[in-house]
């Protein structure tokens, strides 16, 4: 079975969905041996200077990205290479399609969740706040028994 | 459980409408008991306290039978206890304070489905000629439009049907009376055979297979007999989520002063001097013009006339001027009189708003502390006074000096606490000494409390506990340690002021003020890029960007193994880059 490898340099975080890549080469041979669909090993004719470079692969007949887990130098020009498929950029669109329950995000969020992820130095601040008014004025009360009360006469 | 809860509605609209599209709704989701005679336990002939006795004894007390139009039941009236009655009749009391209802105007309790149950009655709903509901004194509450309730019924059996209610004259007053409608109410249909009329009693019922009756229960479930949690079914059963999702809040007013007084009642006189009237006044007491032996036709001594003499903080109301009587002797001195024994004060109002815009703003994360003069540092919920306007009002004494603030958040009084404004002037040795015992009282109180305060939390054992907790949140804040919470927490807390009332009091800061102590919070650079804040949303992933973690998700249409799905999870579990 014929198919082709790209052999890539990938710029970008293994959790991120959409990577960051650059072709560094590909390949194109058959697949004489039996091969995991989700951790292949490779062996290419190649120079090994060529690939030392290289951290993410593409092959088209798996319809999957992977990530180079290691590369072995076999003999002179021949190179076996280890990987691991990278299910966030080879099902991005199924994913980004999906709908979930988001438990953090970096644009979208509410801090009156408490999650109790914020942390807070020793310190805290202190604030005082004064109402507008109060006592502002002092006056005698004198009591006496009788005299007529309240009313002027 | 052998009846079923019905949905309806209520509505007001004109006598003639017909369209219950005509209507408009008042409340959309009020409930009442169906119980169909088909699941009743037994059949028989029962007079109603018999009949009411076995149904409190299977469905618990508290519910009420009555029949419904048709079935076999030869007396029809019996008790009925309107399910969230408070609902129904709350929410025609609310048609009636929002809109006049007059003769061209009535009520209607819409019930959808009930229709099914009724056409599955054996009577004829056309032998129904008029409902009356009767008030717990027996007295008409309510009925409806005499005749034409023919009229409604093919809406029953086209899937709407109705209680039709219209008000007259009077009765609207009655029912907006609460003591009126709150109860048990009495419904009767008066049915007609074909030659004549009669109004049913309640001495016998008649119950037979597949006759309808209603329950009209309260809209909680019965009492279920008890049932044995370890048989093989269990107990447990769907429920929950039936919540009326309205917060009903009516407001809490701070309420004026008393608009008593001592003063009016003519045994008392309460003067507002000025400080060189307190002086002549005291200049003739000492004086030889002050004849004791006349004043002691009627008091032993002096200074009994004489009810007290204090500073009090507030502007004294006056009711003009008046010559001082110590007991019958006049005294020539004229002082203002005091028109009221019961003043307010008004300290304004502030608004708490919030400083970080999180849940850090709130209890226990950041704590608040009120001064208030003359009665002291009394600590709050942040969560009563976050984002609020914060009123404080005094209602005071000028006679006892005892005085009662409130604090009043968004229309409610949420705090009321009482001190004591008024500052005691000794005007005879037994004053003194009554005023000194008292300021030591208070001071000692006042070293009790700061003493309490340090020893509920004392400093070193709170200093080991925030090293230890400390050093775990140092190295397990990637756990998710409830971090600000922790470091809240472990704070001894301390008593801000003692007793401030009286003497102490005058000496105090005059105005109330808030103090809050709010978490200081370290957010690192990027934290958003690293690990977000809370979402808790649902989107579609591709609607969003950057950090996200996936709280919960049902993976479908992605062409990948098991293995794969499973890894998927694990990265939006984990934390993925969108």
């Amino acid at each position: 079975m014929s198919f082709t490898v790209n052999v890539y340099v990938n710029n970008s975080e293994n959790n991120r969905v959409s990577k960051d890549i650059s072709q560094l080469t590909s390949f194109t041979g058959n697949l004489r041996s039996e091969c995991s669909i989700i951790d292949p090993v490779i062996t290419f004719e190649g120079s090994l200077e060529t690939l030392a470079g290289a951290n993410y692969l593409y092959i088209s007949k798996f319809k999957r990205y992977y990530f180079i887990r290691n590369i072995r130098s076999i003999r002179s020009d021949l190179v076996e290479i280890t990987a691991h498929v990278d299910v966030l950029m080879s099902f991005a669109d199924g994913i980004r399609s999906n709908v979930g329950i988001v438990k953090r995000n970096a644009n979208q969020w509410n801090l009156y969740l408490n999650d109790g992820s914020i942390a807070c130095y020793q310190n805290p601040k202190i604030c005082s706040m004064n109402f507008p008014h109060g006592f502002s004025n002092t006056e005698f009360v004198f009591a006496v028994a009788g005299g007529g009360g309240s009313d002027p006469g | 459980m052998g009846f079923v809860y019905y949905e309806c509605k209520i509505a007001y609209g004109a006598v003639s409408a017909r369209d219950v599209s005509q209507l408009t709704i008042v409340d959309e989701n009020c409930m009442f008991p169906i119980f169909t005679g088909s699941d009743l336990p037994t059949t028989g002939d029962y007079t109603y306290s018999e009949f009411a006795e076995m149904m409190n004894n299977i469905y618990g007390t508290g519910y009420y039978m009555m029949d419904g139009p048709g079935g076999r039941v030869e007396s029809v009236t019996g008790k009925l206890w309107f399910p969230g009655l408070t609902n129904i009749f709350g929410a025609v009391n609310e048609c009636i304070d929002s809109r006049v209802v007059g003769s061209s105007q009535c009520f209607w309790i819409i019930v959808p489905k009930l229709h099914r149950v009724l056409q599955g009655s054996q009577a004829s709903l056309s032998e129904i000629s008029s409902v009356y509901i009767l008030n717990s004194n027996g007295t008409y509450a309510y009925h409806p439009q005499s005749g034409d309730l023919s009229a409604i019924f093919p809406y029953i059996l086209s899937g709407q049907s109705l209680f039709w209610f219209q008000s007259y004259g009077n009765t609207v007053n009655d029912f907006k009376q609460s003591s009126n409608w709150v109860g048990r109410y009495t419904i009767s249909f008066n049915v007609s055979s074909p030659t004549t009329t009669r109004t049913l009693s309640i001495r016998s019922i008649t119950i037979s297979q597949n006759s309808l009756i209603a329950l009209f229960g309260d809209a909680e479930e019965p009492n279920v007999p008890s049932t044995d949690p370890y048989s093989p079914d269990g107990d447990s059963g769907p429920g929950g989520g039936d919540g009326e999702f309205d917060d009903p809040t009516e407001p809490v007013p701070i309420p004026d002063p008393p608009s008593i007084s001592v003063a009016d009642t003519g045994f008392v006189t309460l003067f507002n001097p000025s400080l060189s009237q307190l002086k002549d006044l005291a200049n003739y007491m000492w004086s030889d013009l002050f004849s004791v032996e006349s004043f002691k036709k009627i008091f032993a001594d002096p200074m009994q006339a004489v009810l007290g003499l204090s500073i009090v903080p507030v502007n004294v109301p006056s009711a003009g001027s008046r010559e001082v009587v110590v007991g019958n002797m006049s005294t020539g001195i004229s002082m203002t009189v005091a028109a009221k024994q019961f003043v307010s004060v008004d300290c304004g109002s502030i608004i708490v708003k919030p400083h970080w815009g999180a849940y850090l703003d709130y209890d226990p994360y950041t704590k608040s502390f009120i001064y208030l003069p003359y009665i002291g540092m009394h600590p709050v919920s942040t969560d009563d006074i976050m984002g609020r306007t914060i009123h404080i009002k005094y209602n005071v004494d000028i006679l006892s000096g005892a005085c009662t603030a409130f604090i009043e958040s968004s229309g409610v009084v949420l705090y009321q606490f009482i001190g004591q404004v008024s500052s005691c002037i000794p005007i005879t040795g037994d004053n003194f000494s009554n005023v000194i015992n008292g300021i030591l009282g208070v001071a000692g109180s006042v070293g009790t409390m700061v003493a309490t305060g340090g020893f509920s939390a004392p400093a070193s054992i709170a200093k080991k506990e925030a090293l230890s907790k400390a050093y775990r949140i140092g190295h397990f804040i990637g756990a998710g340690a409830s971090v600000g919470q922790d470091i809240m927490n472990m704070k001894p807390s301390i008593e801000k002021s003692g007793s401030m009332s009286g003497t102490g009091g005058i000496m105090g800061v005059q105005k109330p003020y808030l103090i809050m102590l709010r978490p200081n919070v370290a957010i690192p650079g990027g934290q958003n890029q690293y690990m977000g804040y809370p979402s808790h949303i649902t989107a579609r992933l591709g609607d969003l960007s950057g950090y996200t973690e996936v709280e919960m998700i049902h993976l479908e249409n992605i062409p990948c193994t098991e293995n794969e799905q499973d890894e998927i999870l694990d990265f939006l579990a984990g934390g993925v880059i969108l």
